[in-house]
């Protein structure tokens, strides 16, 4: 009985102290890192839209943002969006115009595909294909030439990449859509 | 002193004992994550091997690897805000690797084995000489790999640029095949001493 | 349902977890000398894996971020895999002793087995939702398990081979194993089109 208390109790104190220190800890790293992520998000959605500035968060909504210029006029919004590649998770960033027509242009920001094939995802040869394509009624992926405005073409060898990269767009920005356009009606 | 020669050459931890074997081969694929790792695992093993042979007493037997566990998770954790707060670009680069730090055979390895028994002095220079060890050894490893790989060293170019260089050294591939061939040759170092 | 099939077999063929993300190595260089040990330690792997993703997923979303006590995710995840161990061993002990007896000696060994952590922080890292963890912690348990195999058949052959001293042992298992890793790159291919 003696034995199992004093096990208890060692377990628990070490667990407490070190809960209590972590949290100290965490405390004073977490404003840092966050200051950090403004940062490299603010880098990347400037890339896109150049004259961006300032990023306001969509209000409720995490991973969105309004941009404006610095006459203050809305020039677009900006996204987050993420979801499963052909190795692993592609997390990128993206842009769409005020009026939700055409992608300002995305930015891939981490991926693990294949090198010399899916990784073609980060480059400009692909990357550049969503500068100003219009987003309605959605993306469309082609393994061709492009015969529509709203198409990309595929990266040879490299299919289920590009298609994750389009259905990740096309997932998030109807997503976005709609939570704008209900917010408008209101 | 000797406590901290060991370390360094005849029980150094990645040549001659074999532990700590992921990030070893993770992360070197660049010097400076090499360098970056070694100072992780050198802060965590000299924090935890301090405090263990401090409260050495008072820890029940039945329980004492769980409660080194938490110790050096709590250190590895510090590190890894340490880490996200001021050098961002590292702690990206190292990724999930550097609280992988918790499950590395070395550092449970010395509490178990020497921090547990010995006073808080010994226990420390015998943690900084493995610490030390260690990363000398993740130098060399990911030196040669970012030199062959890249033809960079310490992200400064030192092979002519248009040098045919090993692609494959840098994959994970190439890190087996390296770390293999330096453990040969540190056996073969062992032979012309006797 | 076709991403649960992409993570599948990115866990096991293309980004194994033992050749191109050098977990578990440890048992690796230790346990797969043997094609018996070798089945018994990938099996019990496995299960402890999935078990492992699944109860942290959970603790992760739930508890962790719910409260934002996030920064004690490390030494939660450790604590996890090191009481389902027990339970594990505990439970296989009393319910079928035929299976402890060829699974038991592993069990404990899985708590310093770095997969387990690992694979655990790479399900943080990477965002899954539940149903995807759960197949990301089997599959990556699979992908360990196959791995284990195929070099304890290759090093069961290698044991009769004629190999200069300085070789013999862990440098040889490590150029193995290199070769393995260059082989798997080959897999990079499937599907790709």
């Amino acid at each position: 009985m003696n034995d199992t208390l004093k096990i208890t109790g060692t377990l628990t104190v070490t667990c407490l102290l070190c809960a209590f220190l972590l949290a100290y800890v965490a405390g004073i790293a977490k404003p840092k890192i966050a200051a950090h992520q403004t940062r490299e998000r603010r880098a990347a959605i400037q890339t896109l839209i150049p004259n961006a500035e300032t990023i306001r968060p969509y209000p409720q909504r995490e991973n969105l943002f309004r941009i404006y210029d610095a006459s203050d006029t809305l020039l677009g919004y900006a996204f987050l969006a993420e979801g499963q590649g052909y190795a692993g998770t592609i997390r990128l960033v993206g842009a769409l115009d005020a009026d939700l027509s055409r992608l300002r242009g995305i930015k891939v920001i981490e991926s693990v595909e294949t090198p010399g094939l899916g990784s073609k995802i980060t480059e400009e040869d692909f990357r550049g294909q969503f500068e100003n394509l219009k987003v309605r009624p959605k993306i469309g992926l082609t393994k061709g030439e492009t015969s529509k405005d709203t198409q990309v073409q595929a990266i040879s060898g490299a299919t289920i990449s590009s298609k994750a990269v389009v259905s990740i767009l096309n997932e998030k920005i109807s997503l976005i859509k709609a939570v704008i356009e209900s917010n408008r009606n209101h | 002193m000797n406590n901290f020669i060991r370390g360094l050459w005849n029980q150094h931890p990645i040549f001659r004992q074999l532990l700590g074997m992921c990030p070893t081969l993770a992360v070197t694929t660049t010097a400076v994550n090499g360098l970056a790792m070694g100072g992780a695992v050198i802060f965590v093993l000299f924090f935890s091997t301090c405090v263990v042979s401090i409260i050495k007493s008072l820890i029940p037997a039945q329980v004492r690897i769980a409660v080194y566990t938490v110790i050096i998770a709590t250190f590895v954790t510090i590190v890894d805000y340490f880490f996200k707060a001021y050098h961002p670009d590292i702690s990206a680069a190292l990724g999930p690797y550097l609280p992988l730090i918790i499950v590395n055979c070395i550092i449970l390895g010395r509490c178990e084995a020497f921090a547990s028994k010995n006073t808080v002095r010994a226990s420390v220079t015998d943690a900084l000489g493995m610490g030390v060890g260690f990363t000398w050894g993740l130098f060399v490893l990911s030196g040669i790999r970012e030199f062959l790989g890249q033809g960079t060293l310490l992200n400064r170019q030192v092979l002519p640029a248009g040098f045919p260089v090993l692609g494959v050294m840098v994959s994970a591939a190439g890190a087996f095949l390296a770390l293999g061939f330096l453990v040969a040759l540190m056996n073969r170092i062992e032979q012309w001493k006797t | 349902m076709e991403n649960l099939i992409l993570i599948f077999i990115s866990a096991i063929l293309l980004n194994n977890i033992v050749l191109s993300y050098f977990l578990g190595i440890c048992p690796f260089l230790g346990v797969s000398g043997k094609l018996e040990s070798a089945l018994g330690m990938g099996m019990a792997v496995t299960f402890v894996m999935t078990l492992a993703t699944s109860i942290s997923w959970l603790i992760y979303h739930e508890i962790l971020l719910r409260f934002q006590i996030e920064f004690l995710q490390y030494v939660v995840f450790i604590l996890v895999i090191a009481s389902l161990v027990q339970i594990v061993e505990m439970f296989i002990r009393k319910f079928s002793p035929p299976l402890y007896q060829s699974l038991g000696i592993y069990l404990p060994l899985i708590t310093s087995n770095c997969a387990i952590l690992g694979i655990v922080l790479f399900m943080v890292a990477k965002h899954y939702r539940f149903h995807e963890a759960v197949t990301y912690g089997f599959s990556g348990g699979l992908g360990f398990f196959l791995v284990l195999l195929i070099m304890a058949g290759i090093r069961e052959e290698l044991a009769y081979a004629d190999v200069p001293q300085v070789f013999r042992g862990a440098p040889l298992t490590l150029i193995t194993a290199g070769l393995l890793a260059l082989i798997f790159m080959g897999f990079q291919g499937l599907l790709g089109t």
